[in-house]
């Protein structure tokens, strides 16, 4: 035991100290009650934080000192020193977190509070309370543009993407989408907002001004019974105007052309793809697979998947630091 | 105490304050509601549903941990209806749930007759069959969409089906073959059935029969549990009708009734798995499902009712849940209006199962996985009658006589 932990060490000190390129994956895991931490080079373990129980939704913070994880069983945020590799406090968001959004000055967590049918508002720091707004039922992912004048919550079971003010704390709109929404995405330009709807199948694009859904991309793929393309995580590279949209039990990942909304192809990667991850510097796409328990490395030139790296049970989503 | 339903979350443990503090909560909120300074109007109801269903005594329990509910069923229902305006409040969309529960021994012609002509037409039957096809074939159903949110007889599904019913929950022949299929797979192929003496216990006792003839599984016998005799107890009677002199791997129970079903593990002659009703069952809801979401739906039901949610439960939570999600999105509110919407491509309806659903045109039957639980836990999800074009034939609803079932057992 003291030799591995020692190579730990070693190898956590070698990568932040001297490996230039050497980032870390965070990645939690749902039935082991803890966040995986993956060297994002050699994509060896450099540690298996414990958290609380049930650890989902994941965010890194700006300047990447923490990780914030959701252990909706506990009905707390665990708070992880990206220097320490340990949770050193937890935050209380009210019941039942399953994913948060931090906004983009790290100031403030914004909770999906799943059983409660609201939106919790924490300042990250102190984490005091900010607010709570009643939105639809099951609320899942969260997304806030890059001014904090506008952000969005998808409540799965109600079908619907909730548009509100964080400024004022109210509802400006509410737009019905496709059966089980799960994740809402900003597009780059922060002109259209995102949502997978998992039993629908679709991503609708909804217009940020007019909050109305433009588009809705749907998915073929030869060989896969529709109702296992189930639309998750999405992540935008915005130097290649391409769109990345995990599809669930199809087990593939959809490159989609932002400008003309069609799918150009599908990545085959892990069974039940959840969340993605893109590297800061957008090289590498990580894609968290719920049940093969691992994570598919896509190189994002080729658009080829390089390796899989296995983590802990049902992984379920991911956080990057450079 | 015998009531009490234990949690297996932590925080589901004060799952009963929470229900009275909702309870407290709802009360002020309708107080609220009520108060002239209320600034914006509640929405015009959209959908006006009628729930009918007939009072009954509580179905025995087998067990002490099961509760005592008498009912069953309209909490599914008031559950979705709850849910529906929690998220129709965002889009200025209200539901009514209207309830009929005829007495235990009413005529429930007039009674449904004079409600259904009052209504939208938009019923969910949480009734047996019998009642079902009394209500089915009134002058004033005739332009109703019943939702069918309990039986799972298969007449009603072929020679009995009605153009104005669709049925939610799977029939005793889904989930004979759901069984079956899991059976097959794993070799189990020697099997004793062991039927109740009611109609339903007689039809699904059919259904494996014939699911025996397609698997090849050798039934090396059956018999038919009535009751016991005097001064023997049930285990007794089990013990006795289960000396079959062939080696058998599995009973198959069909008691729908709760007459004996419970007691058939460990009272059998032989050593031998149990399958059916009891034991390893097909099912499209228990308590103990959580995948798919479902286990926020069994905590917030939890949360209303203060008990499982049941599987009868759940056939009334879906049926009203179809309802409005053919109001939604196919902006429809008359019953033939819903009902060509849910038969179009357009429509289907979530269900915590990983798929949307959808309705078979040919026997009104809603295509679904069937989740396979043994007593505590989940062993598997059947798919095999969830995806459009399978097992459904070209006849139309009530066209073909149903083929009478064989009723020699096969060695």
């Amino acid at each position: 035991m003291t030799s591995r932990c020692n190579g730990w060490y070693l190898v956590f000190f070698t990568t932040w100290s001297f490996g230039a390129q050497a980032g870390m994956l965070f990645i939690s895991d749902e039935r082991d009650n803890k966040v995986t931490v993956l060297d994002s080079v050699s994509l060896s373990i450099i540690k298996e934080i414990p958290t609380g129980r049930r650890p989902r939704g994941i965010v890194i913070t700006p300047d990447s000192t923490e990780v914030l994880v959701c252990a909706g069983d506990d009905n707390r945020i665990d708070v992880i020193d990206t220097r320490k590799l340990a949770v050193t406090r937890s935050l209380n968001p009210g019941p039942d977190p399953e994913t948060l959004g931090l906004s983009p000055s790290g100031k403030t967590v914004y909770i999906a509070n799943e059983d409660d049918s609201m939106l919790s508002m924490l300042d990250r720091l102190s984490g005091k309370l900010l607010g709570r707004i009643a939105v639809g039922i099951e609320p899942e992912g969260v997304a806030i543009n890059s001014t904090e004048t506008l952000a969005v919550v998808v409540s799965e079971s109600s079908s619907m993407a909730h548009f509100f003010d964080p400024r004022t704390q109210r509802l400006t709109a509410n737009v019905l989408v496709d059966s089980r929404p799960r994740v809402a995405e900003f597009a780059p330009e922060e002109h259209e907002v995102w949502v997978s709807a998992e039993i629908g199948g679709t991503v609708a694009v909804i217009d940020s001004q007019s909050k109305e859904v433009k588009r809705k991309i749907s998915f073929s793929i030869p060989g896969v019974r529709p109702e296992f393309i189930q639309p998750e995580g999405i992540r935008f590279l915005k130097e290649r105007k391409v769109a990345f949209v995990a599809l669930g039990r199809a087990n593939r990942v959809a490159v989609i052309d932002t400008a003309s909304y069609e799918v150009k192809s599908y990545i085959e990667v892990g069974r039940r793809v959840w969340q993605l991850g893109l590297s800061p510097d957008g090289t590498t796409l990580y894609a968290v697979n719920g049940l093969t328990n691992d994570v598919s490395v896509i190189d994002v030139a080729s658009m080829k998947l390089k390796r899989s790296v296995a983590v802990g049970k049902l992984p379920w989503g991911i956080a990057i630091a450079p | 105490m015998d009531s009490q339903y234990l949690y297996r979350r932590s925080k589901e443990e004060d799952v009963v304050a929470a229900y009275r503090a909702l309870g407290v909560a709802s009360a002020v909120l309708a107080l609220l509601a009520l108060s002239p300074a209320q600034a914006d109007p509640p929405p015009a109801v959209a959908l006006r549903l009628l729930y009918i269903s007939r009072q009954a005594p509580p179905p025995p329990r087998a067990t002490l941990s099961e509760p005592v509910e008498p009912h069953y069923g309209l909490m599914g229902a008031k559950f979705a209806l709850q849910e529906l305006n929690s998220s129709g409040k965002f889009l200025a969309e209200r539901y009514e749930l209207l309830t009929l529960q005829v007495g235990p021994t009413a005529d429930i012609h007039s009674a449904a007759g004079k409600a259904i002509s009052a209504s939208q037409g938009l019923v969910i039957a949480d009734l047996e069959p019998g009642d079902l096809l009394a209500v089915a074939d009134l002058k004033e159903a005739s332009g109703a969409l019943i939702l069918d949110a309990r039986t799972s007889d298969d007449t009603l599904r072929a020679t009995g089906c009605r153009s104005n019913v669709y049925h939610m929950l799977p029939s005793w022949t889904m989930r004979a073959e759901a069984l079956g299929r899991l059976l097959a797979r794993k070799g189990w192929n020697r099997w004793l059935l062991l039927s109740g003496g009611t109609t339903q216990d007689q039809q699904f006792a059919s259904a494996f029969r014939e699911v025996a003839a397609h698997n090849k599984a050798v039934l090396v016998g059956e018999s038919t549990f009535i009751q016991a005799g005097p001064d023997q107890s049930t285990a007794d009677a089990i013990a006795r009708l289960t000396q079959e002199t062939l080696p058998y791997q599995l009973v198959i129970v069909t008691d729908t009734a709760e007459r004996f079903g419970a007691e058939v593990l460990f009272n059998t002659a032989q050593p031998a798995l149990v399958a059916g009703t009891h034991g390893l069952s097909a099912v499209a809801w228990d308590p103990q499902f959580r995948d798919f979401a479902a286990r926020s739906v069994q905590y917030r039901f939890g949360l209303l009712a203060a008990r499982p949610m049941t599987e009868r439960d759940y056939g009334n939570w879906l049926a009203v849940t179809a309802f409005g999600e053919a109001f939604t999105r196919g902006r429809v509110r008359d019953a033939r209006g819903i009902e060509t919407y849910m038969m179009s491509r357009g429509f289907q309806v979530a269900a915590n199962k990983g798929m949307g659903l959808t309705f078979r045109s040919t026997d009104h039957q809603l295509r679904q996985p069937l989740l396979l639980f043994g007593p505590r836990s989940l062993v598997g999800i059947d798919h095999a009658e969830a995806e459009p074009g399978t097992h459904e034939s070209a006849r139309k609803c009530g066209e073909k006589p149903l083929q009478p079932h064989s009723t020699q057992p096969s060695h």
